[in-house]
């Protein structure tokens, strides 16, 4: 959040320079563009969260019908671009998907209450920590992402929803040269905070990671060229391999939750 | 020879012998805000409107609250033969009439009241000003050129005017209880409509009927959301008044309609006012939530055999509704519903669509429906026909349309920016409109909530008239800086060549053409 205040208020004082200046020597299409950059933020400012994108059509979503196995997906961009190409999202199996694209895990542990709870769904799968280990909102250790993913489960779980953790999806320097090579090791530290953290809170881990880089053996991987058409986002062929590990993952939790039911 | 003489002093007194009225807020119970008979003023000579007269009242401000629309008779018989007068009211319990040919008062009604707000209730701010909140109604009489002025004072008082004098032609009668905050008055076959709302001075939120035959007054409440549509309820053909309820929880079965919209009806035998109708958006809860209360005067409307309406909120959509099943079977399905036209940031207080609609049909038989809104347009709402960037707010204007077997409203253009753009008149094939220049913000990033005058009012600047092309939203003619002050909660009205527009440092200013 500090970030943005500041970020804002030098983009404000930038904006004031550039009107001083340009003023003398004309170049509206820099002033738009820093206008543009500068509502941007105070967007972002306004509404840190992103309650805005979904919460009206929460709002419309047709209460849980009895039996409805209801799944919410909920992460950033590699959640919500699901099935921006041909492969649509598989909405049949009453999976939402409430994806924020470039949203860090403290944004979305604001909005976990309004776009996952309130949908009464019976699992969740949380994929987030990608932007967090990025920077996208400035520095995040490994330490922070897993305070808010725990924290999410443990929301999660008092609400009676099964939680399934997914990996931080791996990246590539397929199409950009150097600029992430250095996040790959440390998705690689988080997930294995994950998937120890899942192993003793009764959370499914989703390991995307591993069904998505070059070498399993490797530390620091790369995702594969041909599940990528930027090297961050997957495409048709990658989300269809996520499709298949997610429909595993959100059965194991729905057969977990039943079980733990039946005690 | 009488017959010869009459048309000479008709003729010297400078007064249109088919002339138009414009006898309650909106121009008819409907609400279409459509000056069907103006005349003088063309999309040709529109660009040479001028100001013919500004008029200072002595009208005393309430908070942001000053002048409200004035009503116009075009022709009232008077002790000094007839004349075309406006009634213009002003917030502290007054009543004016002037003489629109001079610009001059002919003359002035107060109020008098011993009222006083007990304390500890909500009965002062910008919400509650006190003083008179409603629009008065205007009726003609059975004796030609005699009109009667129904106005209700701050104490809750029922008046009964006289045009062409201002004196009362009945006693008083009690209509609501004090500083209850009325919108619009609304006549409709004897009965007299109007809502209320923001709890003001510890009265509930309620539609008030009262029987001029009988003084009977009936009263419903939505439990659960106040009603603030600015031009006070619109009336469909059957006698049901329509209004667009404010923040609260939409759950018919527990009886409360917030966010939604009720259609209400007198009981032609017992006099009460009974729910007949109501509808509720499909995210009402996500409007509650974020302060989006349904808070327009709708507009209603014949199209293609059915009675039409369109209503709309904070939100910035439209809604299209059937006036005989306003939400279908399950009272939550319009007609149809608009994207968003505005308010992305989703905010409670400068953003959104408020006041009233307005509709009318062009002589090829294409009906309209225009809202007016507040704030940038949403970027992804897309308009054939634009006329500029829209930082402030601006007005919209849809066709009603049939697209595979289903009434639709398609996006036709959107007009230049506004600041604040208010509900908007069609007279004549134009469409004024104005941006009213009011401070709206209600929370800062300093203090946070801080909703009071002393902020707003030195934030605030001046109103701009507009005329458009009503059908391009092309501007033909704006009044720029002519006007100095701004105005809150107020409108335009449209009639015989003049367009009146008030404002909160008390002056009516009078545009038209030169003679």
């Amino acid at each position: 959040m500090a970030f943005y205040i500041v970020s804002v208020f030098r983009n404000s004082l930038l904006l004031i320079s550039a009107s001083a200046i340009f003023a003398q020597t004309p170049d509206a299409d820099r002033i738009k563009a820093l206008e543009r950059q500068l509502a941007q933020q105070q967007r972002t400012l306004r509404d840190w969260a992103g309650l805005l994108r979904y919460g009206s059509d929460n709002t419309e979503l047709p209460v849980v019908a009895p039996g409805e196995d209801r799944a919410v997906f909920f992460g950033d961009q590699i959640t919500e671009f699901w099935g921006r190409e041909q492969n649509s999202f598989p909405s049949d199996k009453h999976w939402l998907n409430r994806g924020l694209a470039g949203q860090t895990t403290d944004q979305m542990l604001v909005r976990f209450r309004q776009d996952v709870i309130s949908l009464k769904p019976k699992v969740v799968v949380i994929l987030g920590g990608l932007n967090d280990i990025a920077g996208l909102h400035g520095f995040a250790t490994e330490e922070m992402v897993m305070d808010n993913l725990m924290s999410m489960t443990a929301l999660a779980q008092a609400s009676g929803i099964r939680v399934v953790l997914a990996s931080v999806t791996p990246v590539c320097d397929c199409f950009q040269k150097g600029g992430r090579r250095r996040w790959q090791e440390r998705i690689s530290e988080v997930n294995e905070l994950i998937k120890k953290y899942c192993a003793g809170s009764g959370a499914v881990y989703l390991d995307y990671y591993t069904a998505m880089i070059q070498d399993s053996k490797l530390k620091d991987n790369n995702l594969k060229r041909e599940m990528t058409a930027d090297g961050v986002v997957p495409n048709d062929a990658g989300y269809g391999v996520m499709a298949q590990l997610a429909e595993k993952a959100v059965a194991e939790a729905l057969r977990t939750g039943a079980e733990a039911l039946k005690k | 020879m009488r017959f010869f003489f009459a048309i000479i002093w008709l003729a010297a007194s400078g007064l249109t012998v088919c002339g138009a009225d414009w006898l309650t807020d909106g121009k008819d119970p409907q609400r279409t805000n459509w000056q069907k008979d103006e005349t003088i003023l063309t999309k040709a000579n529109a660009k040479d409107i001028r100001l013919l007269w500004k008029l200072k009242l002595d009208n005393e401000t309430r908070q942001m609250h000053s002048l409200f629309p004035p009503l116009i008779v075009e022709r009232v018989n008077t002790s000094a033969g007839p004349k075309q007068i406006a009634v213009e009211t002003g917030v502290s319990d007054n009543l004016y009439g002037i003489d629109v040919e001079t610009g001059r008062q002919l003359w002035k009604r107060h109020f008098e009241t011993s009222y006083t707000p007990p304390p500890n209730v909500r009965g002062t701010g910008i919400l509650c000003p006190g003083g008179i909140t409603a629009t008065p109604v205007i009726a003609p009489t059975a004796t030609p050129g005699k009109y009667t002025i129904y106005a209700v004072s701050w104490d809750g008082w029922l008046h009964e005017l006289n045009v062409a004098d201002g004196e009362d032609v009945a006693p008083p009668k009690k209509f609501m209880p004090p500083n209850g905050k009325p919108y619009g008055l609304n006549l409709w076959k004897g009965v007299l409509y109007t809502h209320t709302a923001q709890g003001c001075g510890g009265n509930p939120n309620v539609v008030y009927t009262f029987d001029l035959a009988t003084g009977k007054v009936g009263s419903w409440g939505p439990a659960g959301g106040g009603m603030w549509g600015r031009e006070g309820p619109a009336i469909s053909s059957d006698g049901t008044m329509f209004t667009g309820t404010g923040d609260g929880n939409f759950n018919p079965e527990d009886g409360t309609f917030g966010n939604g919209l009720v259609g209400i009806k007198q009981n032609p035998t017992s006099k009460a006012a009974e729910l007949v109708d109501y509808y509720g958006p499909s995210n009402a809860a996500w409007l509650w939530k974020r302060d989006l209360d349904m808070q327009v005067t709708p507009a209603i409307f014949n199209y293609k055999g059915r009675e039409l309406m369109v209503d709309a909120g904070k939100e910035c959509r439209v809604y299209l509704l059937d006036t005989k099943s306003v939400g279908g079977d399950d009272h939550r399905t319009p007609l149809y519903r608009t994207p968003l036209i505005c308010n992305e940031d989703v905010n409670f207080a400068s953003a959104g669509i408020w006041g009233s609609m307005a509709t009318w049909e062009d002589s090829k038989g294409t009906r309209w429906a225009l809202t007016p809104f507040w704030g940038p347009k949403h970027s992804a709402f897309r308009v054939p026909v634009e006329n500029g960037e829209v930082k402030g707010g601006a007005i919209a204007a849809f066709k009603v349309e049939q697209r595979n077997g289903k009434t639709q409203l398609t996006p036709a253009w959107i007009s230049r920016d506004m600041n604040h753009a208010e509900p908007p008149v069609i007279a004549n094939g134009i469409v004024y409109g104005y941006g009213s220049g009011e401070d709206t913000e209600q929370a800062y990033p300093d203090v946070g909530l801080d909703d009071v005058a002393e902020r707003r009012i030195p934030g605030s600047t001046h109103a701009t008239l507009y005329a458009l092309d009503a059908e391009t939203g092309k501007e033909l003619w704006s009044s720029g800086e002519q006007i100095t002050s701004w105005n809150h909660w107020s409108g335009l009205t449209v009639a015989n060549g003049r367009v009146y527009i008030g404002t909160y440092d008390g002056f009516l200013y009078c545009f038209g053409i030169q003679k």
